[in-house]
């Protein structure tokens, strides 16, 4: 009886020290060259130190408010280069290593920035990858619009934690309003200047079109047809305030006590390469 | 005697029991990874079908400003038709290359046209498809890792015997030929100009 139990204790010491000995040496194997996946989740990790502290702090404090209400994870992860990888690749390896976003509904976004591309000014610099669950409220097309809109004039001024934060909050106000959010409470006020008003006083702005109609109908009284407007020209109004890089003016500073240190988990969630990346 | 041929027996049926039950085991992880390269496979098909419903809106953009440059426009068009008609991996992993060069070159002519480049619509379209092809790639590179495992599965010993009885075939990769394969890298760092 006891020489029995010795070799099923000793046999069982043996498959369970052999099973975890395979998931170690398979692990180490495929060890991808990203960082390891953080114990805890601080949504940003300034590998390559682009973003100031109060930056830092301000996305660290919506991200996590957006987390707690929406379950979605937004991580802004900064590296000095990509290993010889493309961006593309580079982010999606370490969107999956990491698991950003829960794993059934996969609503992760990872803000990836290259310091070497950066500083060098050309493609490659910044990505936008889209988790699964989240490609309908962030398409490719809205991806690149932030970039061009929000990353690549402040790279260019070489304002990189301006353009790195401002990228995070318009990624972040797109997420509030998907799932509905009410931007006016206090750990994302931040995020109402980001929005592209949906509620914009199309009365007034109708109003002045037609003023402007009639005066030009009036002015060309005598003769000579109004120039024909360029076809895009329209949208003037609308993106105007976005295109100008005029942000982070009026913000006050937060007011809501809202910690950022208690830290939630990765959730595991997976991305299909959605996205885009300047 | 008569308890040892009882012995014997119940030997036996220990042992056919063990290895049913061993065939059912592996039998179901078959199915399992078979599987899950149906289901990879289904994104790839998704991601394909994505491209492919991007194209005439970026060709009837592209027309818009460069309307002279029929013979691209025809050869896209064809290319496109030709994936969406296309059947199995291996010819849908040909028309997607072929469509890729296709594209690649209807790319190159936009360059001779920067107002076509400014275009927000333009854009829009050139990030959705940009976004597509790294989609495909990714649906692909999935695809193929299903594959091999479950390729290398029911070539391995003993789970062959089963795999053999039951008719697991093997399946394809995703790949197309050589040198057609080159998703044109679209650069918009000179957006300025």
């Amino acid at each position: 009886m006891n020489v029995k139990q010795f070799f099923l204790v000793s046999f069982l010491g043996i498959a369970v020290t052999l099973v975890s000995l395979a998931a170690v040496l398979s692990d180490a194997y495929g060890a991808e060259p990203v960082p390891p996946r953080p114990s805890q989740l601080v949504y940003i990790y300034d590998y390559a130190g682009l973003v100031d502290e109060a930056d830092e702090e301000k996305i660290r404090e919506v991200a996590a408010a957006i987390d707690e209400k929406t379950g979605a994870q937004i991580v802004v992860v900064t590296v000095n280069d990509l290993a010889g990888r493309t961006i593309e690749d580079y982010a999606l390896t370490l969107f999956r290593s990491w698991g950003i976003g829960d794993k059934e509904k996969n609503n992760g976004i990872l803000i990836l920035v290259n310091k070497e591309n950066l500083l060098l000014g050309k493609s490659g610099r910044i990505r936008i990858e889209v988790g699964y669950g989240l490609e309908g409220a962030i398409t490719d097309g809205r991806a690149g619009w932030i970039l061009d809109n929000f990353a690549l004039p402040a790279f260019e001024e070489g304002e990189f934690s301006r353009g790195i934060t401002d990228t995070f909050m318009a990624v972040a106000a797109e997420v509030a309003q998907e799932y509905g959010l009410d931007l006016k409470q206090d750990e994302l006020s931040e995020l109402t200047g980001y929005v592209e008003e949906v509620s914009l006083p199309y009365d007034l702005i109708f109003a002045i079109i037609v003023f402007i109609f009639i005066s030009m109908i009036l002015l060309s009284g005598t003769g000579g047809r109004p120039r024909r407007r360029r076809p895009y020209g329209g949208f003037g109004p609308f993106w105007g305030p976005f295109n100008s890089g005029g942000f982070g003016g009026g913000f006050g500073g937060f007011g809501g006590g809202f910690g950022s240190g208690g830290g939630g988990s990765f959730g595991g969630g997976s991305s299909g390469g959605g996205g885009a990346s300047r | 005697m008569r308890y040892r041929s009882t012995n014997a027996i119940l030997a036996i049926a220990i042992i056919l029991v063990m290895f049913a039950m061993y065939a059912f085991g592996t039998y179901n992880s078959l199915v399992t990874a078979e599987e899950d390269v149906n289901s990879k496979w289904s994104q790839v098909e998704n991601q394909l079908q994505r491209r492919a419903d991007l194209i005439p809106n970026l060709v009837e953009t592209v027309k818009g400003y460069a309307a002279h440059e029929q013979e691209i426009f025809t050869e896209v068009t064809r290319a496109r038709e030709k994936l969406i008609s296309a059947g199995s991996v291996a010819e849908k992993a040909q028309a997607d290359a072929q469509l890729t060069s296709a594209l690649s070159r209807l790319l190159a002519i936009v360059e001779n046209y920067p107002n076509l480049k400014a275009d927000a619509n333009f854009r829009q379209l050139q990030d959705e498809l940009a976004g597509t092809e790294n989609r495909i790639a990714v649906a692909r590179m999935d695809y193929n890792n299903a594959v091999q495992r479950y390729n290398s599965k029911i070539r391995s010993f003993p789970t062959v015997i089963i795999a053999r009885l039951m008719g697991f075939e093997k399946r394809e990769y995703f790949k197309a030929e050589e040198g057609a394969l080159e998703v044109p890298k679209v650069d918009f760092s000179n957006k300025g100009d």
